[in-house]
């Protein structure tokens, strides 16, 4: 390979990596949560801080990497590389979301860097762009389930302690002679960076909520969760097969747009709890992935971009769509959480009240379920070993698993519950990008 | 197929899932909702005596949570812990006295609800009587819900001695 090659693969391998911050501490967040006794709100800004800072620095970053691109980017390396192991040394989460803020302002800096020395390679910025837009989507989509392994092997720390050595060997890489691009910007039409914000807001709603459903709901562990959550990346991989053949003309966006909406609205309709009811609308929203953002993006990126504004502002339009998904989601999912909670109590202790057990047996096994839901601090608990503290009469047994089987279904029909108004809105705000995306005119 | 057809397919393919779930119950994946205390409850024949102080107790649970227009299973929290008494006053907005006096009234009910039913005798309906009258309410269902039937006579005169005492 020759060292323009290798030059430009780390240029697009880091924008990758930052991009992929925005969803890598996903599946460690559960983790996060405990080890800082924090609330689903609170630790929800480890992820809003992030992408809100990105969006405000990426297009100051711009300009600054209009000038001094190299120098941009190689200092925003430094600054990511520093604040990643500040977060990975993180006493308390306020001193996680603090670090998490200036590493999304390296961030900002290491991805203008990284358009600018890109769009000067290829001569342009629009030739960069399907460069940087795949590096970005596979970080985006990978970024959660390599959050997930990370955990589940090492520890949550682990995600921001590995990105340290990389951020400072790509450093070294050496940058080409600038080429200015001639021109001057084209009209801006936001209509595509509205519609891109909407959809990132959706999709950060596919992996948010998958992710604590299948975490905190159903109680898998983070590695099992990255292989259900992997199913998104591999279902975009797989169609964008299928939007290299169908081009990337305002159908195939609008088909895009209708399977994130469509995987979504499904997601909110679970009929049963278990990762086998994800699958399906999970290809659906991968496949609208594919089919929907790199003809926004394209779109966003049209005409001459000489200062690599645009770009900057793609970028920008994806990361604020991010903390709208998120700032607007999570206290939905919070208050569902509390809600089903409360209905799961109910409909629990009415099981438990109208079982036909001898009553001693069923003060035993509430006071065992009492303590158990009092240790969870307000989440929903994990019956699962409960049922084995008390020793049912033995008369009785057949009753007694009829029962421990009726309120595990209980919590589960809950924990899955507490998420479908969230995913119903995430699939109401991929639907309304449809609305930028049909009005005006054009191909 | 053609790009122009792509958002039909699409259009089929996500109303096809999402009208699959929905036929499959998605839309009622729900915790069950709890019975309505003030609705009757199917009352089954006795099979043996035992069961008598438990249905006794939630008898006289769905009463009080009538009353209050609170789910009985509300009620059974602030029974059996007295820590959840006071955060169950303050969620309600009720005094201390209006619950007492509705588990007072839910236990009488439901222990006339049992004489005329066959279930107690006469001296039991008299001594429950007594139990509601002279007990904290609270107590008395706590105690009737753990009980078997054998001991609740006992349970009834030690209960009525502590008072007195």
């Amino acid at each position: 390979m020759s060292a323009g090659r290798i030059s430009t693969a780390l240029w697009a391998g880091t924008l990758g990596v930052v991009l992929a911050d925005s969803s890598v501490v996903t599946l460690a967040l559960p983790d996060v949560l405990r080890q800082f006794d924090a609330t689903v709100v609170g630790v929800s800004w480890v992820l809003t801080a992030f992408n809100l800072v990105l969006a405000v620095a990426i297009l100051p970053a711009a300009r600054l990497a209009q000038d001094r691109p190299s120098m941009t980017w190689a200092l925003g390396l430094v600054v990511f590389a520093a604040s990643s192991l500040a977060c990975a040394v993180a006493p308390s989460i306020a001193t996680l979301i603090a670090a998490r803020c200036v590493q999304a302002l390296g961030g900002a800096a290491v991805i203008a860097g990284a358009i600018e020395l890109l769009a000067r390679a290829y001569g342009s910025h629009a030739a960069a762009a399907p460069r940087w837009g795949a590096a970005g989507l596979a970080g985006l989509a990978l970024g959660p389930a390599l959050g997930g392994l990370l955990t589940d092997l090492l520890s949550w720390q682990s995600i921001f302690v590995v990105q340290v050595p990389v951020a400072l060997a790509a450093v070294a890489s050496r940058s080409p002679a600038d080429v200015p691009e001639p021109g001057r910007n084209a009209r801006i039409d936001p209509r595509p960076e509205i519609a891109l914000a909407l959809l990132s807001a959706g999709l950060t709603g596919a992996l948010f909520l998958l992710v604590v459903l299948l975490t905190e709901g159903w109680l898998f562990s983070p590695l099992e969760a990255a292989a259900v959550v992997s199913m998104i990346p591999v279902a975009t991989l797989a169609a964008r097969t299928l939007e290299r053949r169908l081009g990337d003309d305002r159908p195939v966006i609008v088909a895009g747009a209708v399977c994130m909406a469509g995987g979504l609205a499904a997601l909110g309709l679970l009929p049963g709890a278990g990762p086998g009811w994800t699958l399906a609308p999970q290809v659906l929203i991968g496949a609208g992935i594919a089919l929907a953002l790199p003809g926004l993006t394209s779109r966003a990126l049209a005409g001459r971009d000489p200062e690599g504004r645009r770009a900057a502002a793609t970028i920008a339009a994806r990361h604020a769509g991010i903390v709208l998904g998120i700032v607007a989601l999570t206290p939905v999912l919070s208050s569902q959480l509390d809600a089903q909670h409360d209905a799961a109590r109910l409909s629990g202790t009415s099981l438990l009240l109208d079982a036909p057990l001898d009553p001693d047996t069923k003060v035993q096994l509430g006071d065992a379920i009492g303590v158990t839901v009092a240790s969870e601090g307000g989440r929903l608990p994990d019956l699962s070993g409960v049922f084995d503290e008390v020793e049912p009469l033995a008369a009785e047994t057949a009753a007694y698993a009829t029962l421990e089987h009726a309120l595990v279904a209980e919590v589960d029909k809950a924990a899955t519950h507490a998420f479908s108004l969230p995913f119903l809105l995430a699939g109401a705000l991929a639907a309304l990008a449809l609305l930028p995306i049909c009005l005006g005119r054009g191909p | 197929m053609s790009a122009r057809r792509t958002p039909v397919a699409a259009a089929a393919a996500a109303a096809s899932l999402v009208g699959l779930y929905l036929a499959l119950g998605g839309a009622t994946y729900q915790p069950l909702e709890v019975a309505d205390p003030c609705a009757p409850r199917p009352v089954e024949e006795l099979q043996q005596r035992d069961e008598l102080t438990e249905r006794l107790a939630l008898s006289a649970l769905d009463g009080a949570a009538c009353s209050l227009q609170v789910p009985r299973e509300d009620l059974v929290f602030v029974v059996a812990d007295p820590a959840q008494r006071e955060s169950f006053i303050a969620e309600h907005a009720i005094s201390e006295e209006a619950l007492d006096e509705a588990l007072r009234a839910g236990l009488v009910r439901a222990v006339d609800d049992a004489e005329r039913a066959g279930d107690i005798s006469s001296f039991e309906h008299t001594l429950l009587l007594e139990l509601a009258e002279r007990v904290p309410a609270a107590e008395a269902i706590d105690v009737l819900e753990a009980a078997t039937d054998d001991e609740v006579l006992g349970l009834v005169d030690d209960l009525l001695d502590q008072v007195e005492g």
